[in-house]
């Protein structure tokens, strides 16, 4: 049952189905008996969603993408498969990974936090409201104080279109998570929120791996108190159009932040991520590093924004986007931004696009490697620098499997 | 030190005198068509530049601001409360120096420019208000069949030449700026360079602001016919006034089949001036085409030279620097539009922010498909002096070609603590050392300069400097 009438925001929008069902989103929250909070979270969550305009290729954060042949209406929504993986010695340790909905009863203080967060606009924010608002079961995985984890946690989602994932980290915890989507929906649209207390680290995979035909929306928001150290890696090859926006905010004095990101695009592909490295505190780090190795007629966008609030003094900030071009039909925008306030603070950044590098190609073929087998090393080699830096081969070997049959076919027509 | 003796602060402008002048006409203030066909009447211009200027007016009034700008600072523009054609004497045009107004000769004396250098340095063209008053073709380049004129001149005596070129490297279109100096342009130069020939002096022109609430609209014209060189240098300050004022221009550059042309910039308006201005240049097969443009006055200048790379081969240089201080947002950047194959740019950017002051570089290197063997670098350095200030970089890369090498670099920092104190260890005070770096920090800019725009730029520095350690 479609809700309101159609305003200007809409009046030139081709999807056939721009509203959300409310009357299917108060259901879900009768059916998970949700606290008043959380169910005028979610009106709001709705409200959001449709006071936004559908994105056109006119809309600032969406113009450089092809919207021609994708359908951005929301899908109706569903209860997702969610599969969490803890090692018994973990959960033994105290280390919970459940569906969000039981945490509203055991950890409602954790989850209330995480969902009603400070909100900032961004460019997802109408799919980010639509996850808030129509999320059914979601994750919740929370690593106690002082807990270090003896593998890494898995969660995978296998369908549904609103996964919400909340991850809270306690002090001086230790945890790596890997989070892998497989989703066949014609749309789906996650928001991630990573809490970590001081001192906590956490190595968080986001593997983006859906059907082919699927449009991949992703938020994920982290906050890092004092001394916490985040490692970000967002993968990404599935999808026809995935978006992700990528926040991480330095909080605390001392908070460091790796963030990393690679794409392997083919076919039509488009793949765009949005990144903020927010320096909110003194004495903060980060480091970015997204690399896109791009072929047949695939597009990749990267946005990122390093920010230095006024204040937040001796920050140090690094930002690289590499797009290696495989195919002539290949594209690559790239829009690397600083935004800095405060003036003892040490921001760099870079940006780069362009084919294999000739000298080394080269170099690899006076070996006597033939030109298939030097550009199947260069992009393997371009890919091994990130996994480098997660330095955890149990998240990074998987990864690395999933892309060897994609490199395998490159260079045979 | 030169320094010390010169304890002038910022508000201590030091070209800040004015000279009270009778206007001869003045049109009444605010903005509409009759404004419009007013100024094209009393110029005696052709129907289809009449036409053309209220169709821009038009596209002016249509279009929005744009919405990535300083939007704080753009709505302080009172468009209704400005007078948009001013000259200051009935004399179009003095050909010789003796013809120039008194009151006009004392202002250039103030600025101090000497005469002698005015002559010997090729054609000046001294922009007093709206209207050109003095303009002088140095005899050799008549010879070499350059014309050199202001822009009315131009129109008025090679019409053919501007129709077939004027607007057509930025239409009305383009902007809302470029359409609002489409409607009202006055004056602005006129510069065509036959084919083959280089001229070997930098043409040169000094602009003025001189009537409160007045807005300036030059539109400058340059053509490079194949194989020719021409250096055109453009300097302006400004007297110091209350009320904000708008300086708007529009400049098109033509560099055809392997001509060369370098344009030089200080902008050194006063602290209330609005310095919108819209720039972009053609390059045909093999041409090259330099922007050397320095930032340092102004409230807000949003200018970002660009070069439409559209010949095979073709080359787009922008070297800059941008200096903010308090209540200043220099909005600058550059681009390149790389339409054909195996073209280069290179753009080097550097920004200083004192005092609250802003600096933002806002870029684009765009590579259209098929684009192949295209390399461009941009390189842009930021230096912040206080914990007041702010800087920004917003570069964009569109790349739509495989084999192509896009590289993009940025830093922000402040002044060295290693450097300070290594310079200091040496006997200097904290205020010399700063300069010291600070002029170092510029000087790739500084070098391309004429020696005494180098020279005078780096007093301003100098200048500026002042007060900003403690």
């Amino acid at each position: 049952m479609p809700l309101g009438v159609a305003g200007p925001a809409y009046a030139d929008s081709t999807t056939t189905k721009p509203f959300l069902d409310r009357s299917a989103v108060e259901a879900i929250s009768l059916a998970g008996s949700e606290p008043a909070w959380l169910r005028e979270a979610r009106a709001a969550a709705v409200a959001r969603f449709e006071s936004s305009a559908a994105p056109t290729n006119r809309t600032e954060g969406w113009r450089r993408l092809s919207l021609e042949s994708i359908d951005l209406s929301p899908v109706d929504p569903a209860a997702p498969e969610i599969e969490l993986v803890v090692a018994d010695a973990d959960r033994a340790k105290g280390v919970i990974a459940t569906s969000l909905h039981d945490a509203l009863r055991t950890h409602e203080a954790y989850v209330r936090d995480a969902i009603l967060g400070p909100r900032a606009p961004h460019v997802l924010a109408k799919y980010s409201a639509l996850a808030e608002a129509a999320w059914q079961g979601g994750a919740f995985v929370y690593v106690p104080d002082g807990v270090e984890t003896s593998a890494p946690i898995g969660l995978q989602v296998r369908s549904g279109a609103y996964p919400r994932v909340v991850i809270c980290v306690g002090a001086n915890a230790k945890a790596a998570l890997s989070e892998t989507h497989r989703e066949t929906e014609r749309l789906c649209a996650g928001r991630v929120d990573i809490a970590l207390g001081e001192g906590a680290r956490l190595t968080y995979a986001h593997v983006q791996d859906c059907g082919r035909s699927t449009v991949a929306l992703s938020h994920q928001h982290a906050r890092l108190a004092r001394d916490a150290k985040l490692i970000t890696l967002n993968f990404g090859i599935g999808g026809s159009l995935s978006k992700s926006d990528v926040e991480v905010e330095l909080c605390g004095p001392g908070a460091e932040s790796d963030m990393l990101g690679l794409v392997f695009a083919e076919g039509n592909q488009q793949f765009d991520y949005h990144t903020l490295q927010g320096h909110r505190s003194p004495n903060t780090r980060s480091d970015l590093l997204f690399k896109s190795a791009l072929d047949g007629d695939s597009h990749s966008v990267y946005t990122g924004v390093i920010v230095i609030d006024r204040g937040a003094q001796r920050s140090d900030a690094y930002q690289a986007n590499r797009n290696l071009l495989l195919a002539v039909g290949a594209r690559a925008d790239t829009e690397p931004k600083l935004e800095i306030e405060a003036d003892d603070v040490r921001c760099t950044h870079g940006a780069t696009v362009g084919p294999i590098d000739a000298d080394i190609m080269f170099y690899l073929t006076s070996r006597g490697l033939d030109v298939e087998t030097a550009s199947r090393m260069i992009v393997e080699g371009f890919f091994q620098e990130v996994f480098e830096k997660i330095a955890n081969p149990l998240l990074t070997e998987p990864l690395a499997a999933k892309i060897a049959p994609h490199i395998g076919r490159l260079g045979v027509q | 030190m030169a320094i010390k003796e010169q304890q002038l602060v910022d508000k201590d402008y030091k070209y800040g005198f004015r000279d009270d002048i009778a206007y001869k006409f003045k049109s009444r203030k605010g903005l509409d068509h009759e404004i419009v066909e007013q100024i094209s009447q009393l110029k005696h211009e052709p129907q289809w530049m009449r036409d053309f200027r209220h169709r821009a007016l038009d596209i002016f009034f249509a279009k929005p601001m744009p919405p990535w700008a300083d939007l704080e600072l753009l709505e302080q523009i009172k468009f209704d409360d400005m007078y948009y054609y001013l000259r200051a004497s009935d004399m179009v045009e003095g050909n010789t120096w003796e013809d120039v107004p008194e009151e006009v000769k004392r202002t250039f004396d103030r600025l101090g420019i000497p005469e002698a250098e005015r002559k010997f340095l090729g054609g000046v063209t001294a922009q007093y208000d709206s209207e050109v008053v003095y303009h002088s073709i140095r005899k050799d380049l008549e010879e070499l069949g350059v014309l050199f004129s202001d822009m009315d001149t131009g129109l008025r005596e090679h019409e053919d030449i501007v129709r077939k070129h004027f607007a057509t490297v930025i239409p009305p279109g383009d902007n809302k700026f470029a359409a609002l100096n489409s409607a009202v342009w006055s004056g602005g130069s006129f510069i065509w360079v036959p084919a083959g020939v280089h001229v070997s002096v930098p043409l040169q022109a000094y602009f003025r602001i001189n009537a409160e609430s007045m807005g300036q609209f030059e539109r400058t014209l340059i053509i490079a016919e194949p194989g020719s060189f021409v250096h055109y240098i453009e300097g302006c300050t400004a007297p110091s006034y209350s009320t904000n004022s708008l300086h708007s221009a529009v400049v098109e550059l033509i560099a055809k089949e392997g001509a060369h042309i370098r344009y030089t910039t200080i902008q050194n308006w006063y602290k209330n001036i609005f310095n919108l201005v819209t720039k972009r240049a053609v390059a045909r097969k093999n041409a090259h085409v330099e922007w050397v443009d320095g930032n340092i006055g102004s409230k807000l200048t949003m200018k970002y030279p660009s070069v439409y790379l559209m010949g095979e081969g073709a080359r787009g240089e922008v070297l800059s620097i941008a200096y903010a201080s308090e209540g200043q947002h220099q909005d600058a950047g550059s681009k390149m539009i790389h339409a054909a194959p195996n073209t280069t740019s290179i753009i080097t950017s550097k920004s200083v922010s004192k005092g609250g002051g802003r600096t933002s570089y806002r870029g684009l290197v765009k590579v259209y498909p098929n684009c192949t063997g295209v390399k461009s670098n941009v390189r842009c350095d930021a230096l912040l002096m206080d914990p007041q200030s702010r800087s920004d970089t917003y570069p964009t890369m569109e790349v739509d070609a495989q084999d192509v090498r896009i590289e993009h670099e940025a830093t922000v920092s402040k002044v060295g603590e290693e450097q300070l104190f290594y310079v200091m260890s040496r006997g200097l005070t904290e205020v010399e050392a700063t300069t010291m770096i600070v002029n170092g920090f510029f000087e790739p800019f500084v070098k391309e300069l004429p020696m005494e725009y180098a020279v005078e730029l780096n007093r301003l520095i100098a200048l500026e400097m002042e007060g900003s350690v403690g």
